[in-house]
């Protein structure tokens, strides 16, 4: 996994709103860093919102990761909400086929929201839209 | 020039907050609209013609999966700040952690808006100025360099000539989207099967807790022999095709050990190339497999 290079910028000060004075924080966060993808269990399917492109190691990890928090909570029926993706490559492919080979192995099942934009049309290219069942 | 005022989006529940930031922008002669609904929220921050927008992570039907979402597909010069708990925990600090995204602590300090705003409205002017400079230029020219080791490093890599066309208009979003994924696979091809001498089908095969493709991955990565191996990508653009070349240093192929994808396949690995080929107009390999140049024209770019 590549190194995590968040870069954390912190300082302190006097803050004021309507004449109240307190400390403040302040976290910034520039370039790299760690990403995560939400989750959520409704009923008996797990969510996992795709909040950014699937197109790096990163990402790829950040998918495996909210994938395994879902799955180790028993749940077998898992759909990705790719709608927050504007690109997914051949790494982020290859990651969602392997949670999909290991739901498969359990008799369960991996399915998306309706696709959209270049997302959509390399599901389509790849003819993952074949395999994938819509969760409408 | 920039005709607009600056302005500013608040998404917050909490009236005193309301209040203060709505007095900040009159004093200060910034347009500014306040929402307490979530949903109204999405609606304006999707038309992106805010410089600064200041969202509380806690007020009422505000989803994380919004704010990341838009955090995700904002411009480049517009700045995204959440308003959270003293510590950044919680939603607010997930959000810090993913994405490029300031926070701010409540009680909200209107000094650093102000701040927040000024470096806004100074991205925007130079935002403007780059994209007006640039529809006057015909060609250009640019080479970057990366060794294994950067690469091993780097999250995905955009062009910077291709985010210039696309500022000043003469390439679509979407055409931009697949050139990136050209490159990216053109880069992952080099890197990986090139430079690092990976073979796919080792995704497949366990080794403990990960697959032989990333074990060895790793530690190629720790060898100097395979780490100091560079790749190059040259861009190029003439007016009329953008032309992409991006060169290995490892041992080559042949492009007629392709894999053809088929229905219901569910192989870990093989779609680089059919990606790389099916998003550009012309891709062209030479030096053994070594270097691969990938083509887009400019009237494609333009009628699709």
């Amino acid at each position: 996994m590549a190194p995590v290079s968040t870069t954390l910028l912190e300082r302190s000060g006097l803050s004021a709103v309507d004449g109240e004075l307190s400390t403040f924080t302040c976290v910034q966060v520039r370039e790299g860093g760690s990403m995560e993808f939400p989750t959520e269990v409704i009923g008996d399917k797990g969510y996992i919102h795709i909040t950014g492109d699937l197109d790096s190691e990163v990402a790829g990890e950040a998918l495996r990761s909210a994938f395994n928090n879902v799955y180790n909570q028993g749940t077998r029926t898992i759909v990705l909400d790719l709608s927050g993706a504007q690109i997914i490559n051949s790494y982020g492919i290859g990651k969602v086929l392997s949670c999909y080979q290991q739901l498969r192995a359990q008799r369960g099942v991996l399915m998306v929201k309706p696709l959209e934009g270049f997302v959509k049309e390399t599901f389509e290219l790849l003819m993952l839209d074949k395999l994938l069942p819509v969760d409408k | 020039m920039i005709s607009a005022q600056p302005s500013i989006l608040v998404a917050d529940s909490d009236e005193r907050r309301q209040g203060a930031l709505r007095s900040l922008c009159q004093s200060k002669g910034w347009g500014c609209q306040v929402v307490s609904d979530a949903s109204e929220f999405q609606q304006l921050v999707e038309a992106g013609t805010f410089d600064l927008v200041i969202a509380d992570v806690e007020m009422p039907g505000l989803d994380y999966k919004v704010l990341l979402g838009h955090a995700c597909r904002r411009k480049p010069s517009q700045l995204l700040v959440v308003v959270g708990d003293a510590k950044g925990s919680g939603t607010s600090l997930r959000m810090v952690r993913s994405n490029d995204t300031d926070l701010i602590a409540r009680p909200v300090d209107l000094d650093w808006v102000e701040r927040c705003m000024e470096q806004a409205t100074l991205s925007k002017r130079q935002e403007t100025r780059e994209q007006l400079a640039y529809s006057f230029v015909v060609s250009e020219r640019t080479e970057m360099r990366f060794s294994c080791k950067q690469l091993g490093e780097a999250q995905a890599i955009t062009l910077p000539i291709v985010a210039r066309l696309v500022a000043s208009g003469r390439l679509t979003e979407n055409d931009a989207l697949k050139i990136r994924l050209a490159v990216q696979e053109a880069l992952l091809n080099a890197f990986e099967h090139g430079n690092l001498e990976l073979d796919s089908r080792w995704k497949e095969e366990r080794v403990g807790e990960t697959d032989r493709f990333s074990a060895v991955r790793n530690e190629r990565l720790a060898d100097p022999k395979f780490a100091n191996r560079m790749v190059s990508v040259t861009s190029w653009f003439d007016g009329e095709v953008v032309e992409i070349v991006v060169k290995d240093q490892g041992a080559g192929f042949s492009p007629t050990q392709l894999r053809h994808i088929k229905k219901n396949d569910l192989s870990c690995f093989g779609r680089g190339l059919t990606l790389m080929t099916n998003a550009v107009d012309e891709v062209r390999f030479s030096s053994g497999g070594t270097e691969v140049t990938l083509v887009k024209r400019l009237s494609a770019i333009r009628s699709t």
